[in-house]
């Protein structure tokens, strides 16, 4: 009799606590933060680890996706925090898995009306299940080329690269450049658009910088390739100007990202330019009414450490120790999936 | 126990000297190899094949050196 009673008080109790753990889990779930806000243009640099994906909430509501991070990223979580319902257009860059590696698993949470693609055959796994996604779910397909634009509503979207022919066979130089205006202010989205410095070679940059001419200049750049050198040169910097500019990457990455060379650029350039990066400030987020940009970001980094190379956040993230949580985190984050 | 394990693998992209490479079979793997590692003029999206064989012979004869170390060093 004992036992049984025993047994019924152990149950009760165990039933309690899964309710305690069930609602405990459910008001830990992020409340969606606001998405579109009516009149402004929200950009969110999101925090995808070692990738890119920027969330484009339009001032008529609308929703842009340029770009998705890599397989295993929280990026359908991210866009779920950030209150999207429905994207009317994706932009996959170019198809390497850090920029389309969570493309699918984006087409099968949110409904896409339209997506625009490189249209560059790289031969991957990743890319074909991409396209096969797009096939199967009967999304309209496009393969813009420099000179095609959309708006909608008040804000302009233009496509800057890749020309009609791209300079080579390298991915990243076949990246879609887009161009957002919305009243006096410009974005510039770049994917891993790369430069040949000191090189004759066409690169999309060089193919920008000739077609462009004087008129490259933005007020907010997201550098190219995650800060690589041959993302972001001089050459570049000087013809863009921009006054803000982002790099997209994963603290203690193993590519040398942001590399040295433009971090020293950035720093001689530090009173001109503001820098903001994902690695150290996770999410970034941009608000413009048109006239300004405001920004804010999820973490807060003293400002010398904005221009740490991509080894040195290496090196001092092993040394706390949060490269491994991190690590950890990283495969915690998969297995929920 | 298996001798050898082949499998094949996608350069998705090459970052610098390291080749990111994904696992035909589930592209939630992916690992670095150093380029100079990989067949001459490897680039973007090729599509290689990986194995590892398992050489018995070679670890038998290390083991063999390290006894005979550790014998000569202890026995002194």
């Amino acid at each position: 009799m004992n036992r049984k009673i025993r047994s019924i008080a152990v149950l009760a109790l165990l039933a309690v606590a899964v309710a305690a753990l069930v609602l405990f889990l459910r008001h830990r779930q992020a409340v969606p933060e606001p998405g579109p806000v009516s009149g402004k243009l929200v950009v969110r640099f999101l925090d995808v680890g070692q990738g890119d994906s920027e969330l484009i909430s339009l001032p008529n509501g609308e929703t842009i996706l340029i770009d998705s991070g890599d397989r295993g990223s929280p990026t359908v979580e991210l866009l779920k925090k950030y209150a999207v319902k429905e994207i009317t257009l994706i932009i996959a860059t170019h198809p390497h898995a850090d920029h389309i590696g969570d493309m699918r698993d984006v087409m099968r949470a949110f409904k896409v009306r339209e997506v625009w693609d490189s249209g560059f055959n790289h031969a991957t796994k990743t890319y074909g299940d991409m396209l096969q996604e797009i096939r199967d779910k009967g999304i309209k397909f496009a393969t813009p080329k420099r000179g095609d634009m959309r708006t909608f509503g008040d804000v302009l979207l233009e496509i800057l690269n890749p020309a009609d022919q791209p300079p080579d066979d390298n991915p990243n130089n076949a990246s879609l450049v887009a161009r957002l205006t919305y009243g006096e202010k410009t974005f510039l989205f770049t994917g891993d658009a790369e430069d040949y410095e000191n090189s004759a070679k066409p690169s999309a940059w060089e193919q920008m910088l000739g077609a462009e001419k004087g008129k490259l200049h933005v007020d907010l750049l997201k550098a190219a390739h995650h800060g690589s050198s041959n993302g972001t040169t001089r050459e570049v910097i000087d013809a863009v100007r921009p006054s803000i500019l982002t790099i997209s990457c994963a603290a203690g990455n193993d590519y040398h990202h942001p590399h040295p060379k433009v971090m020293r650029m950035l720093e001689q350039d530090r009173n001109r330019i503001k820098v903001y990066r994902t690695d150290l400030e996770g999410t970034i987020t941009a608000v413009c009414d048109g006239r300004q940009i405001e920004m804010s970001t999820e973490k807060q980094v003293a400002g010398d450490r904005l221009y740490l190379t991509g080894d040195e956040v290496a090196g001092s993230v092993a040394s706390d120790g949060k490269g491994q949580d991190s690590r950890q985190n990283g495969r915690a984050a998969k297995r929920s999936r | 126990m298996k001798a050898n394990h082949s499998s094949k693998v996608i350069i998705d992209r090459i970052e610098g000297d390291l080749a990111v490479l994904v696992l035909y079979d589930d592209d939630g793997v992916k690992f670095n190899v150093p380029v100079a590692l990989l067949p001459d003029g490897a680039k973007d999206g090729d599509h290689l094949e990986m194995s590892f064989v398992t050489d018995d012979a070679s670890k038998e004869s290390e083991k063999k050196r390290i006894e005979n170390l550790l014998a000569e060093l202890k026995g002194k």
